[in-house]
Parts: structure tokens; sequence; C-alpha cells
């Protein structure tokens, strides 16, 4: 235990005799950390816009002509008992009819002419947010054309098919910045403690020679690394917040469209900061303590 | 306490060869022998420094040949040493770097504290306590080194030319504190071509000469 408060003490006078460097080191840290939870904060509200996005997907299926009122029923029911949909919407020939004159507007009055209503009924149908593969959807849709009573599926293939483009280049990259970052940072620390560890090394050697412990001689750099990785996740976290509230007091009124991304920003990120800061400048620093030839 | 047993070292020529002799308990004990002819080089082997090539060391019970890397520190803790080259560390005070000799035995604070006081005393250093070694004389710088090597009550003393930059008057202080260091039962062995520190001392002495003891004779 008392290893424990002189390595404590050792590490927080070399930490001082070397401030800049370490001020430095935290910098980098920080910086690199702040980066890092801008991104992870731009994906997270992203990602909720796009479940937002998801959330309009429909497959709209439309009935044959001829349908009869039971038959319209049994599909019904056929598509609520169906798991992978959420919901399901009638829309009826009249229905169709009256969205179209809306659209149409002032042109509406060409459809007056019309001996009959020219459209099918139909049924719109989301699907679950996870299912929007369009490998997935598309097998949905062929397994439903195939059902009796209706005459045709439509979905935005097209509109899927960037949707998902989206999410996947989106998790790719959050996985490479991410990592590349902590990387980055381990190593930034790691480079760090060897400098110390060089710097030290006669000192090293002394201790060595009095019988101090492998553990005496490495927990001081330790500490140091991870000292160095909460004042720099620190210095990140005070960043992210000081950037956040500037952005949201006056930055959203000059870009609005920055809001969408930028509005929601989890709680959480501002400790996960810091503990991540700490977690990977251990890691770097006990990289370099493992050089320590004993 | 301390047996060599046809010990040899090499480095790019052979600095020691077949070296055998035992130091009892509680003896206070010299070797001599000209400059480069392995004083140093043998202290060297007693607290693990270096390792023999040939045959066997025993050092206050620890066959040397038999330590791992890991249990090398506990035997450093029982050997003080005073260096040649004195080894303070010059970015922590005089105070400090005693106290390190304590503080990697995990001591109390507090403890420490009164033992670095009474040992800068003895070695008549009280008022540099907070001084830095480089601004210390040579012969002051010294007997930091001794203080450090002494301040741990270690079962062996080992110094290597403990009085190189001392006066008479000082040398002779420091040698009264070896004697005091070992009634106290340390076994003490001092490596110096000085001579007068063993005349009519009535101690054993250790004549090294091209690689081998020569003689040992009472001082
Ligand atoms: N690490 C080393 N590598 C190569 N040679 C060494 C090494 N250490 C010592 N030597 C050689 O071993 C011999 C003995 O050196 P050592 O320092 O033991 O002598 P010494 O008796 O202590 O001399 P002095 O009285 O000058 O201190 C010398 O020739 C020296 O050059
Ligand atoms: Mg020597």
């Amino acid at each position: 235990m008392r290893v424990l408060f002189y390595s404590i003490q050792s590490a927080l006078k070399n930490l001082w005799a070397e401030k800049w460097i370490n001020l430095l080191t935290a910098f980098s840290v920080g910086i690199g950390l702040l980066i890092l939870s801008t991104f992870i904060t731009v994906t997270f509200n992203m990602d909720s816009v796009l479940k937002r996005w998801a959330r309009s997907f429909g497959i709209v299926v439309y009935l044959d002509d001829d349908i009869s009122a039971e038959a319209t029923d049994t599909v019904r029911e056929l598509f609520k008992q169906d798991a992978d949909v959420l919901e399901v919407n009638y829309i009826s020939e009249d229905e169709a009819l009256r969205e179209l004159r809306l659209i149409l507007g002032s042109e509406a009055s060409i459809l007056d002419d019309l001996e009959r209503n020219p459209l099918p009924s139909s049924f719109e149908l989301k699907l679950k947010r996870d299912l929007l593969i369009p490998s997935y959807v598309k097998k949905k849709a062929e397994e439903i054309e195939e059902m009796s009573g209706i005459s045709q599926v439509q979905y935005g293939e097209k509109w899927l098919a960037s949707l998902n483009t989206v999410t996947r280049i989106m998790k790719a990259s959050s996985i490479f910045l991410g990592g590349a970052i902590l990387i980055a940072i381990i190593f930034i620390t790691y480079n760090t403690i060897k400098i110390f560890f060089y710097r030290r090394k006669e000192e090293i050697e002394t201790l060595k020679l009095l019988g101090a412990t492998k553990s005496f001689i490495r927990l001081p750099f330790l500490l140091e690394g991870l000292i160095i990785g909460i004042v720099g996740g620190t210095i990140g976290s005070l960043a992210l917040f000081g950037i956040h509230s500037v952005l949201v007091a006056k930055g959203l009124d000059f870009i609005p469209s920055v809001r969408a991304i930028i509005v929601s920003i989890p709680d959480e990120i501002f400790l996960s900061v810091p503990v991540a800061g700490a977690l990977m400048s251990f890691i770097g620093s006990f990289i370099a303590v493992g050089k320590i030839r004993y | 306490m301390i047996q060599f047993i046809d010990v040899s070292k090499f480095y790019e020529d052979v600095v020691l060869k077949d070296i055998s002799f035992s130091i009892n308990k509680g003896e206070l004990a010299f070797i001599t022998g000209p400059s480069g002819v392995g004083k140093t080089t043998l202290l060297k082997l007693i607290y693990a420094e270096t390792i023999p090539d040939e045959g066997n060391i025993t050092v206050a019970g620890w066959e040397i040949r038999d330590l791992k890397q890991r249990t090398i520190p506990y035997l450093r803790r029982h050997v003080g040493v005073v260096f040649q080259d004195f080894r303070l560390l010059h970015n922590k005070t005089v105070f400090d770097n005693v106290a390190l000799a304590l503080r990697i035995h995990n001591m109390h604070p507090k403890e420490i504290k009164e033992d670095v006081n009474e040992v800068l005393k003895d070695v008549k250093l009280k008022h540099k306590t907070n001084a830095f070694p480089q601004h210390l004389s040579g012969g002051e710088q010294q007997r930091v080194v001794i203080a450090r090597a002494m301040v741990s009550r270690p079962t062996v003393l080992l110094a290597d030319e403990p009085t190189g930059n001392l006066d008479s008057a000082n040398s002779e202080i420091v040698m009264n504190l070896f004697k005091e260091i070992n009634a106290r039962g340390t076994t003490v062995l001092i490596a110096t071509h000085n001579e007068s520190l063993f005349h009519h001392t009535g101690r054993r002495v250790i004549y090294l000469k091209d690689t081998a003891i020569e003689r040992e004779v009472s001082g």
C-alpha cells in the first residue's frame, strides 16, 4: 500500500518537473478525444436522424382491382400477424383518389372527366428498423407479390440502398476513426513515458542498485501515464462541453442545418472521455514500461 | 557472511581468476591493490551488479548464482554500498537521496524522517539536509553516499574507495563511522588503495595483484 503512496508522490513530482511536456501530451490526448467524442456525438445524432428517416419508409402493396372485401380482410390479417411488419395502413381507392386530388391541386379538374376511379386500393406496410436491408426487403416484396389478390408491390429501392450505404459508411468510419484515434492516444503517451524513462535511466539504475523492486520502479511511470490520460480526457471533455454550449447558444441561429446533428449529446460522454483517456494512456505507459529491462 | 569460491570474472581480459576468500559475520576487512586490479569488480559481484563467469559466491546466505532477477532486490537490501562513483541523484536533495534507500523498503514516512535525520547527523551533514548534491564539495557528497549506504542498517556494508575525496581529518571521521557500524554488527568490506586506512588497525587486508589474491595479512 505504501508503495502506492510513494509512487503517487513520485509520479506527481516527476509530472511537475516536466510540466510542459506533460501538458503538451495531455493536450494532444485531449484533442484526440475531443475529435473522437465530437465524431461519436455526430454519429449518434446521425443515427437517430436515420432512424427517423427509416420510420417513413414503407412498402406499398397494390391490390387487384376486382378484389372482394373478404379477400382484402384476409390480406390485412396476414400482414397484421407478420412479425416483420410494424404497422399496416389500408388506403382505399377513394382515399387514393382524394390524395391524388390534393397533390394535383388546381389541376385536379382533369380527374373529373373520369368515369371510373382508375386507382387501386393498397396497403402500406412499415417494416421493423433492423429489417431494412435491401436484400431482405426485396425478398419480402417478392413474397408478398406471390400472395393472392395482390397486383404489385412497390418500395423505394434506391432510397433504401442509399440509407443502407450511409449507415454502413458511418459505422465503418466510426470504427476506423475511433480505432485510429485511440491508437494515436496510446502512442502519444507511450512516447512521452518512454522519453521520461530514458531521461531517468540513471535514476532507475541507481534505484535498482539500492534494491528497488520492479513494481517500485514501474509504478510511478504507470501512474504518470494514467494522470496524463485523466487530465487530457478532462481537457477534451471540457472542450466538448464548451463547443457544444456555444453551438447551442449561438451557432444554431446561423446554421440551422447543424441543429439536427448537434442538438442532442449524451451526458455519459462527458464522463466517458476522461475514462477513455485514462485507459488509453494507461495502456500506452504500460507498453512503455514493459520496455524497462530489469 | 561473504564467501567466494574459485570465482573468475572476465571482461575483455581476465580481471579476476579463481578468487577464494571469506569474510566472517561481524568482520571489518579491507581489499587493496593497484588501480584497475579489480577491486570495484569484486564488490560488484557481491551485490550482483555483475555475475561471475566461474565459481560461486554466497552473501548473507544468498547463492548469487541461483538468484532470479526478481529476488536480486532483496539481496541488495541487505547490502549497503558506498559507490566509487557516488551515484547520487542530482534532482533530489540530500535528504531525498538518503531517504530513497528506505523508501524502497516501503518504510513509514515518519520513521524515514527520523532515521535520515539521525544518519545525516552522524556524517555531520545535518546543515545540508535540503541542499542538492551538485552544490556540495566532493567530501560532502562522499558522506551523503555513506549515509545512504548506512541508513537502512544493512547486514553487509561495502565501501568502494570511501575516502578518495576526503582529507585526513574527514577520513578519520568516516573510518570511525565504519567502526561504529561494524560494532553494531554489520559486516564491513572496504576497497581502498589508501594504506593509511588499514595500517596499524589489526584488521584483515586482502591484497589483490594480477587477477589473484596475493596475500592476506593483518593491517
Ligand atoms: N564493464 C566493464 N567492461 C569492460 N571492462 C571493465 C568493466 N568494468 C571494469 N572493467 C575492467 O576491469 C578491470 C578492473 O576494474 P575495476 O574497476 O574493478 O578496478 P579497480 O581495482 O576498482 O580500480 P580503481 O582502484 O582505479 O578503482 C579494469 O581493467 C577495467 O578496465
Ligand atoms: Mg574501483
